[in-house]
């Protein structure tokens, strides 16, 4: 599944990410690779932007690069 | 390439790099007594600044780069901050560190390592790691690391006379060699370039694991310049 279909307070483990190698290195410079453990600690209304924790590294993610991301629970 | 035993040389070119909001311009001021801008945001330093003082007989120069979370130039201050690495001379690197929040800004410095020059480690806001229970083995990450970890505060000074001291011996004695490792998978590849240049007599100033190391990374710079060659 994508990290965009999970609901506040889950975790998951991330499998893949697809997006491109500009968004691919920034995301990797936070931690978020493949292997860590994501948890969606927040979402905006209308849901077009979550909070992430990744380690211990808040981030804030378009629900676009979201979709990007691949996940297992 | 050895600089050990000079004494004759007597400047120091120390830069400092850090994820953004590690405290890079506070642990300047703390060195040297100089007055650069500090606040309490991100993206203060945009560009380089330099300050200058005299320790045991050195005549030391500091860079202060701006924050950068890697070695990619995402934004303007990264590529500030990465194009003076890749091509200003300088002596020395000192990595500050975030001491709590330690993860995250290891990821840099595994970018800055790839650079093989020297490095210091100063993990910086130490008394802060304390107060929040977080305990952190310097000589242990000086083993896994390679390079010279030391604790300090800036806003307390503490740990910054240790710091000089091992900055000075980093200086005077041979760079150390990189512990830098990849995932099997790309150390297979490293191993067949490395064997492929071997057998060419490549000619390089870089050793060819750097050289493997940057194609397989497609760093782009690395290809323009070996393109012109």
């Amino acid at each position: 599944m994508r990290l965009d279909e999970l609901k506040k307070g889950q975790s998951a483990i991330i499998t893949k990410i697809s997006a491109d190698q500009t968004l691919k290195d920034r995301l990797m410079s936070f931690g978020v690779l493949r292997g860590s453990k994501i948890t969606i600690s927040e979402c905006a209304p209308a849901k077009k932007t979550i909070k992430i924790l990744v380690n211990h590294t808040m981030l804030a993610l378009r629900l676009e690069e979201a979709k990007s991301i691949e996940v297992s629970l | 390439m050895m600089e050990s035993g000079k004494h004759e040389k007597k400047n120091i070119k120390i830069v400092l790099v850090g994820q953004p909001n590690v405290g890079k311009s506070m642990l300047i001021n703390s060195i040297s007594n100089a007055r650069m801008h500090v606040g309490n945001f991100t993206g203060v330093t945009v560009e380089k600044a330099e300050a200058y003082f005299e320790y045991e007989g050195y005549k030391i120069t500091i860079i202060d780069l701006p924050g950068t979370y890697s070695l990619n130039d995402y934004s303007l201050d990264e590529k500030v901050a990465k194009d003076f690495l890749l091509n200003e001379e300088y002596d020395l690197i000192v990595n500050v560190i975030d001491s709590t929040n330690l993860e995250k800004n290891l990821l840099l410095s595994a970018d800055l390592l790839e650079l093989d020059k020297k490095i210091v480690v100063a993990l910086n806001f130490s008394d802060e790691a304390d107060k929040e229970g977080i305990a952190i083995d310097e000589n242990i990450l000086k083993e896994i690391l390679g390079i010279p970890c030391i604790k300090v505060s800036a806003s307390t000074k503490k740990g910054i006379q240790n710091l000089l001291k091992i900055i000075i011996l980093s200086y005077q004695n041979p760079q150390a060699k990189s512990k830098l490792i990849f995932s099997d998978v790309i150390e297979e590849e490293i191993g067949k370039i490395t064997l492929f240049l071997e057998e060419k007599n490549h000619k390089s100033a870089l050793d060819y694991r750097s050289i493997a190391a940057k194609l397989l990374k497609e760093d782009k710079p690395f290809f323009k310049k070996i393109r012109r060659l």
